[in-house]
């Protein structure tokens, strides 16, 4: 049986793997964020962090870097992985903490890289905390949301078509409902909100561990 | 060649690409379809004593790529990722599998990655481009139009200043790009569009065929062609030059301002170009057959 203090350790022993391009996609936030502040109108022209952040679009950037940051990680069925489980359970349990801690690492390194670029640049910084940690925290459950429907999803079609999928629903929500920019905009109803963004959330994690158990992890199937 | 064809209509992810190409095309054409029926429709009412107007609502702007229909944009966002996946990870594959060392022996190795180089640009090309003349011949069957004399008469008169519309008539119509072709046919546009498109197309998969030399993971293999894609949007964005940008110049409703011939050329080149050398590198650093 592991623990749930397990899943850090695995997380970042998966991660040693791939440090060097995981490395290269984060430092592509900041380089983006000063390329930004330095050239573009529309990056300067933003009042406040939240819109500096969001002025680099979600569906185009943040969502597609996530996905790729997530996707490049190994895959449950590999042995390295599978090795480390008894239960088809912990391997579900070990997926969902994968995602909670990597959106956890590309959160913190949007809004630290963010400020820093934002304050060096000579903005006014006029939020005050409680909305910075709003916004935090709604991007934070947003993010952990996409991650987890990619991975309910190349549970059933492969890790390629399930980014597609993923990449695909966030445009769409983007030029159909918004659900994503509202939510991420939005300043006044963080909470009721963030309450939204955990029952999704639990619901997804529940469709996860039920989808471990009818998975067949010892197929070898290197299409997707 | 015969080989490499074989390989690639065994594969099934040539069918799940093709699949999601022709779905997203359906899909652009079943909404443009409805779109083209309320616009003309509302035109009729609104602008029906003007004939230019009337006319200037044509099918083949819901053709795929030159409506505002969500899947035909989305159709020009992803493409890089779906045309490219059945083909850009397989010198990868061989390597992984051994099957390069197996065929290297038997043939020429410039023989073989020129093959493979080749082959990749063709069906990524032919693989953008098909679905697209399918989107064409499906619009135009269900409007059932396929003569778009009046629209271009229509259109030479917009050019010339002697067309006459009525105050609601949008006069955005007026390409500034490929203006002449339009004149002709929408046809020679949308084909000379779709052409571009491939050989972008082309150029993003050769760019991730030689990426896969150097990069170990296969996902990011195969995802190489649309982070170029992508951060080319956002770095041309950022940068402000949206003329220079492919995701923008390869659009047929031509959606930004100061558009010109020369970046199709220079963008197309230095990406071939990057491609080409990164290919050799690539072949160079794979010379011996235990590297």
């Amino acid at each position: 049986m592991i623990s749930w203090l397990d899943i850090p350790r695995f997380y970042f022993q998966d991660l040693k793997l791939i440090k060097k391009t995981v490395i290269v996609i984060l430092c592509a936030i900041p380089i983006i964020y000063i390329l930004g502040a330095s050239l573009n109108d529309f990056v300067q022209a933003a009042q406040t962090f939240r819109r500096f952040a969001l002025s680099l679009r979600f569906e185009f950037f943040y969502c597609p870097l996530f996905i790729l940051m997530l996707g490049m990680h190994n895959k449950p069925s590999d042995w390295i992985i599978i090795r480390r489980f008894t239960r088809r359970g912990e391997m579900a349990l070990c997926e969902i903490g994968s995602v909670l801690i990597s959106a956890l690492l590309f959160t913190l390194f949007v809004i630290l890289s963010g400020i820093l670029v934002y304050c060096s640049y000579g903005y006014p910084f006029s939020e005050n905390l409680a909305s910075l940690s709003d916004f935090v925290l709604l991007f934070y459950l947003v993010i952990v949301m996409i991650g987890l429907l990619f991975v309910s999803a190349s549970a059933v079609v492969g890790r390629v078509l399930a980014s597609i999928a993923a990449i695909a629903l966030v445009v769409l929500d983007r030029f159909t409902a918004a659900i994503v920019p509202l939510i991420l905009y939005d300043e006044n109803n963080t909470a009721p909100l963030a309450a939204i963004l955990v029952v999704v959330i639990v619901l997804l994690s529940c469709i996860i561990v039920m989808q471990s158990n009818g998975k067949d992890y010892y197929v070898r199937n290197d299409r997707h | 060649m015969i080989i490499e064809i074989r390989k690639f209509l065994k594969n099934n992810i040539t069918y799940i690409c093709l699949c999601m190409l022709l779905l997203t095309v359906g899909l652009a054409v079943w909404s443009g379809v409805g779109m083209f029926q309320n616009e003309l429709d509302v035109t009729k009412r609104v602008n029906g004593n003007f004939p230019d107007a009337v006319a200037l609502v044509s099918p083949h702007q819901y053709w795929v790529g030159f409506s505002e229909v969500f899947f035909s944009s989305f159709y020009y966002f992803i493409f890089p990722l779906i045309v490219a996946l059945p083909v850009v990870d397989t010198i990868y594959r061989e390597k992984a599998s051994g099957s390069l060392n197996y065929q290297l022996v038997r043939m020429n190795r410039r023989t073989y990655y020129l093959r493979k180089f080749v082959f990749t640009f063709l069906v990524s090309f032919v693989l953008f481009v098909i679905p697209l003349l399918i989107g064409m011949l499906l619009v135009n069957l269900l409007t059932g139009t396929w003569n778009f004399s009046d629209f271009t008469a229509a259109y030479d008169r917009l050019v010339r200043g002697t067309a006459v519309f009525g105050d609601s008539t949008s006069l955005t119509h007026k390409k500034e790009l490929f203006s002449d072709l339009l004149r002709r046919s929408p046809y020679l546009y949308a084909l000379v569009y779709y052409l571009i498109g491939g050989l972008y197309a082309g150029a993003y998969s050769c760019f991730g065929l030689s990426a896969s030399f150097f990069i170990r993971n296969r996902y990011l293999v195969l995802f190489t062609p649309l982070c170029l894609y992508l951060g080319c949007w956002l770095i041309f964005t950022l940068l402000q030059l949206l003329a220079w940008d492919p995701f923008n110049m390869l659009d047929p409703r031509q959606p930004v301002m100061g558009l010109r011939y020369l970046p199709f050329i220079i963008d197309f080149c230095v990406l071939m170009m990057l491609a080409v050398f990164l290919y050799v590198l690539g072949v160079n650093k794979n010379r011996d057959i235990l590297a």
